[in-house]
């Protein structure tokens, strides 16, 4: 058996025989040790190296990489070649953890910590972004995306939005706190939203794709249900924390693991997205209750994106609300099952009709 | 151009150091990632060799723009008569790149081995049987300058030279000097070195993935 070696710079190869360990190089080099004068020494910076040396000779030194010829020479009885491969293999281990524990540490700090500020009760939450800052970023933001969003102020339909937004918080108390506001966008897309500061947007597609007024005001319910959670300043405080250990990483692993993280955070905020969805559900669940107003729309207007979303037409159609809103069988269990908990609920009638509403909204 | 096929020869042994200078061009200044292309000089500012990277046409220009350093490439040295004498392959990795260096005739000579390293710059020259000849660990505050070490004594340096505040920022046109500071070294072995440079460069100087 022959491993690769180096005498100095000279390439060869190192070989086991009997007594001796031999290098012998393609240009005619031969060196001879005998095992019983073997010194064995672990080297290198960035790799493991191995130097074979003659103690009395200290400047013979044969140099492998291969653990393997140093695991046969302890076996031989070579006084140190067992600690040598020990030694180099706790010097790599060592290495590694003096990395990466540090990086653990900034990855706790600058990821987890705010990923766990961003999923804490809405009483720590408060504290933290009093609900009034929220609002004057809410509504810079707003004004700042206005005009991409398509929204326009003065729209006839908006009283009658407002008028549903206004009957959810008047029976829902703890809403007052946020203020809602809703705005009408003339886009197609069939889509509905909250931004920071209470402000929902509900789009003229998703009015037209209604099949009754109660999908509509089930709709704005999740919303307002994203409000009091207040979801937007959760995912902002999250995407901070990413943000930072990604530029964290950046300064200190080059960008290659910085890119993971970016493609992990990703998925993390695909899932933290699914359980904001959910709980808007419940929110939204519960105002309609409360408003005497039936969570049939809601469940309805989900289903039937869900079941339309199995073709490829369907999903390019309604991509942004499924974009935004994923719409899971989990979900639609979860709502199912709340309704079948629902005893001896009488529904009122909405303050506004899905007919004066689509009337309103084609203006 | 077309290029003499026959193989070149370069003679590195009479030069202690070189210049390894980027070719810039003027779409770099617009944000593209253009082919890479280096001329070496030697002590008086005559070429000596040039090199380019092989991946032409629009599939390179993609490749280089959103793949950045990851992308799997092949760059060849010529000599002054424009004659292959190193050709480098750096075949596609997300980790630990590596550059295989290859002589005219398809001979390996040996590679360039990135190894694992947080707040510094680790790698590796192997020789064709892949037995590491020199290590490279610059640290984190010592950007510019890249030591290789041969049982812990450096035997050359490759050193990036500043070449203005305006290039730095809005172009890849580096300068490295390469200074074969150890007159022992060997044909190959500061072959290895140069196309060391050419590693560094395109691994710690370019432009990352878009």
């Amino acid at each position: 058996m022959k491993w690769p070696a180096l005498y100095g710079r000279q390439s060869g190869e190192l070989e086991i025989t009997g007594q001796t360990v031999r290098f012998q190089s393609e240009n005619g080099m031969d060196i001879e040790i005998q095992i019983r004068e073997l010194m064995i020494e672990t080297g290198g910076t960035n790799s493991n190296l191995y130097y074979l040396r003659d103690r009395y000779q200290p400047s013979l030194s044969i140099t492998v990489q291969d653990p393997a010829p140093i695991k046969i020479l302890a076996r031989k009885g070579v006084a140190n070649a067992g600690s040598a491969v020990g030694k180099a293999r706790w010097k790599l281990s060592f290495r590694f953890l003096r990395w990466v524990l540090p990086v653990a540490v900034v990855l706790a700090v600058f990821f987890l910590l705010p990923y766990v500020l961003s999923a804490l009760p809405s009483s720590w939450m408060d504290v933290l972004v009093p609900p009034q800052y929220e609002r004057v970023a809410g509504i810079k933001i707003f004004e700042l995306y206005k005009p991409s969003l398509h929204v326009s102020e003065n729209h006839p339909v908006q009283p009658k939005l407002q008028a549903i937004v206004d009957h959810l918080v008047e029976r829902n108390p703890q809403l007052k706190a946020h203020s809602p506001k809703i705005y009408f966008s003339s886009s197609e897309a069939v889509n509905a939203f909250a931004l920071a500061g209470g402000i929902i947007v509900c789009n003229r597609g998703l009015i037209q794709k209604a099949g009754s007024i109660n999908e509509v005001i089930g709709v704005i319910g999740h919303e307002l249900g994203h409000v009091e959670e207040r979801h937007v300043t959760r995912s902002l405080v999250s995407s901070l924390g990413i943000a930072g250990a990604y530029l964290v990483l950046s300064v200190f692993t080059g960008s290659d693991l910085a890119t993971l993280l970016g493609q992990a955070s990703n998925l993390l905020g695909l899932k933290y997205s699914r359980t904001q969805e959910a709980s808007a559900d419940d929110r939204g669940f519960e105002y309609l209750v409360r408003s005497k107003i039936s969570p049939l729309g809601m469940r309805d207007f989900f289903k039937r994106l869900h079941d339309e979303s199995r073709s490829t037409a369907a999903i390019e159609k309604h991509l942004s609300f499924l974009s935004s809103h994923p719409v899971h069988e989990e979900r639609l269990y979860r709502i199912a099952y709340r309704l079948g908990q629902l005893k001896g609920f009488e529904p009122e009638a909405a303050p506004v009709s899905l007919a004066e509403l689509k009337v309103l909204a084609d203006q | 151009m077309n290029l003499p096929t026959e193989s070149g020869s370069l003679e590195l042994q009479p030069h202690s150091k070189l210049l390894v200078h980027q070719i810039h061009e003027v779409a770099e200044l617009f944000g593209f990632e253009t082919r890479n292309k280096y001329e070496i000089l030697d002590e008086s500012g005559r070429q000596v060799a040039w090199a380019a990277e092989q991946q032409k046409g629009f599939l390179g220009f993609l490749l280089r723009h959103f793949l950045g350093h990851w992308r799997s490439f092949t760059i060849q040295i010529f000599d002054a008569q424009r004659r292959p004498v190193i050709l480098a392959k750096h075949p596609f990795r997300f980790f630990f790149q590596r550059l295989e260096i290859f002589d005219a005739t398809g001979r390996p000579l040996g590679s360039i081995q990135q190894r694992f390293s947080i707040l510094s710059k680790r790698f590796d020259v192997e020789n064709e049987r892949g037995m590491t000849l020199f290590e490279v660990a610059s640290p984190i505050w010592r950007i510019w300058t890249f030591t290789f070490l041969h049982a812990g004594r450096p035997v050359a340096t490759v050193a990036k030279k500043w070449t203005g505040a305006l290039f730095e920022l809005f172009t890849d046109k580096d300068k490295f000097l390469v200074d074969f500071s150890e007159g022992g070294l060997s044909e190959s072995e500061r072959k290895l070195i140069l196309a060391a440079a050419l590693f560094i460069d395109l691994q710690y100087f370019e432009r990352k993935a878009n």
